[in-house]
């Protein structure tokens, strides 16, 4: 395991592309995250009304619900996740680009290894933006908690788990592309396609599908932000928002990207290379 | 003779083009095994198959006398078609990889290195150097591990002419510390200059199998017929200058050093009570052969 791991990140050791890449996810994560409250305090003060804001921080930034919420802003289909996206489709049409694919091959790299070899770059891609994560939540939280008892600062947690879960699953799928259609661009031009093809599906199937569709399987762990105050009912509007992670969900993601890590295989055992 | 690699009854099409068909051929340890076609003969393919990158119709083969595996391929090194490396790394950390992959010791990169003569550029990037050096690089990559089957692909195509005799050597330099040696090419001449087997293939079919002497012998030969044609074998047995002598229909042909004239056998015959009936000389041009064997395949 650590082999191929040494291996993948030989490869992407002086590739430009890749870190520069990484650093600029990695600052737009900060920004969004760390933004939002700069946001609030900056209208805050624009609009004269300093404390509606501040209490505002001191929900979404409210151990523990500020978990949910931060995965729920970072783990956006349409948001900075795609920058990794884009890194899981590189890292492997790059290897069809250069031929290396086969040259990996012909040195005695099993094709089970290269493809093992991937996914676990992409599960420490993963376990990064998770920790960017965590770090952020933590900084944020005790910056505008209220409580920050250990129930408190380590409840709802979980959500960071689902986070890595849907984010993981995600660069499986982006990877999938990568190894169906081998050129950067189309990966490219297909990923962005079908991130606006599923949401034109849904509304055409029926409700009860929707949820299955890859992209909402591997995007529905953490379905909504909360906070104390949407737990609130009000007369007329009586919605529930997401308390904690259901089974199902994390089932149905499972699934997938089981599924994807599946097609890809066979596409690799099957094609000459 | 212990068999390195068999092949069995190989096909591959493309399409309406049968790029391997039913190929068969064993490579003894030790052999400079040439496969020699024109371009589109299905060398590369062939070479794809047994390196599994390409996968066959059908058919079958064996490397080392096991069916193909991952750990088949740490002990082969070879180079298909191009150089092929991640253009953006060092050529050390290229091979760094490949150590990597084959469980080598990184050790052996300084020795490789030296070995193409590129140590000096150990730390530039791949895509800077020019076709030779990466050409050279690539042969220093399949030399990691020390394998015991070399493969190459047009291993002098785009090398200017020294560096063409410079890999030349190379390989026959490899060779004699007794790794198997397998080489595709469409030079007739390369073939001939460093192989000691030599496989001609032919829009996928094997046209002859067997040593480069028996196909591509250099010098010409006599035809030599008498009256009685062991008597004959038997006269020029003692004659000085013969190397090697075989009855081919009703003819003996036979191999003499170069300073021998078909006048001195005549005459030495003569000396011996024997009359000639045929005497005649089969020129051996090698292009006129190699040209011959693919043109009788129609």
């Amino acid at each position: 395991m650590i082999r191929l791991l040494k291996i993948e990140f030989k490869k992407l050791f002086s590739y430009k592309a890749f870190w520069v890449m990484l650093i600029l996810y990695t600052v737009l994560q900060a920004i969004m995250i760390f933004g939002i409250p700069g946001l609030m305090d900056w209208i805050g003060e624009k609009s004269g009304d300093v404390s509606r804001f501040r209490i505002f921080k001191a929900l979404v930034f409210n151990f523990p619900d500020i978990w949910q919420n931060i995965a729920y802003v970072a783990s956006s289909r349409y948001f900075v996740k795609i920058i990794l996206g884009i890194i899981a489709i590189i890292i492997i049409t790059n290897e069809y680009h250069f031929l290396t694919i086969r040259s990996n091959i012909i040195n005695g790299l099993g094709r089970g290894e290269f493809l093992a070899g991937k996914l676990e770059v992409l599960f420490v891609l993963s376990l990064f933006s998770t920790i960017i994560l965590v770090l952020s939540g933590f900084y944020l939280g005790f910056m505008n908690s209220v409580s920050t008892t250990i129930t408190h600062v380590f409840g709802k947690t979980v959500f960071l788990g689902g986070y890595l879960l849907e984010l993981y699953s995600y660069l499986i799928f982006c990877l999938f592309l990568g190894i169906l259609f081998k050129k950067t661009g189309v990966a490219f031009i297909a990923h962005f396609i079908y991130l606006i093809i599923e949401p034109i599906l849904e509304f055409k199937l029926p409700d009860n599908i929707a949820p299955y569709l890859p992209l909402n399987g591997i995007n529905n762990i953490v379905r909504s932000p909360n906070t104390s105050l949407m737990k609130i009912k009000i007369p007329g509007f009586n919605f529930d928002f997401q308390e904690a992670i259901s089974f199902t969900d994390v089932a149905i993601c499972i699934v997938w990207a089981s599924l994807f890590i599946a097609f890809s295989w066979i596409i690799l055992k099957k094609r000459n290379l | 003779m212990e068999k390195v690699l068999s092949i069995n009854n190989l096909n591959k099409r493309y399409g309406k083009i049968h790029a391997v068909n039913n190929l068969s051929f064993e490579i003894e340890k030790g052999a400079i095994f040439g496969i020699l076609g024109p371009n589109g003969s299905g060398k590369t393919t062939t070479l794809g198959i047994i390196l599994s990158v390409i996968s066959a119709d059908n058919g079958a083969f064996s490397w080392f006398g096991k069916p193909p595996s991952k750990e088949n391929r740490k002990r082969i090194g070879a180079i298909l078609e191009h150089p092929i490396f991640y253009p953006y790394l060092s050529a050390e950390r290229n091979l760094q990889i490949i150590c990597d992959i084959k469980g080598v010791s990184y050790s052996e990169i300084e020795s490789v290195l030296k070995t193409v003569e590129l140590i000096h550029r150990k730390d530039s990037k791949f895509k800077t150097f020019s076709y030779g050096m990466k050409q050279r690089l690539a042969i220093a990559a399949a030399l990691l591990g020390h394998p015991e089957v070399l493969i190459f692909d047009e291993p002098t195509n785009g090398l200017d002419p020294k560096g063409i005799s410079e890999i030349r050597e190379l390989i026959l330099r490899i060779a004699k510390d007794g790794t198997t040696i397998m080489l595709a090419s469409h030079l007739l001449d390369e073939v001939q200059k460093t192989c000691s087997h030599v496989l001609v293939l032919k829009n996928g079919k094997k046209l002859f199998d067997g040593k480069v002497g028996e196909v591509l012998a250099s010098s010409d030969v006599l035809e030599i017929a008498a009256e009685e044609n062991e008597i004959l074998q038997n006269v020029l047995s003692g004659f000085d200058g013969i190397i090697e002598m075989k009855a081919e229909g009703g003819l003996l042909l036979a191999k003499f050093n170069d300073t021998v004239l078909p006048f001195d056998v005549n005459k030495y015959c003569i000396s011996k009570g024997l009359v000639l009936t045929h005497l005649s000389i089969r020129k051996r041009s090698l292009e006129k052969q190699f040209l011959e064997l693919l043109s009788h395949s129609e």
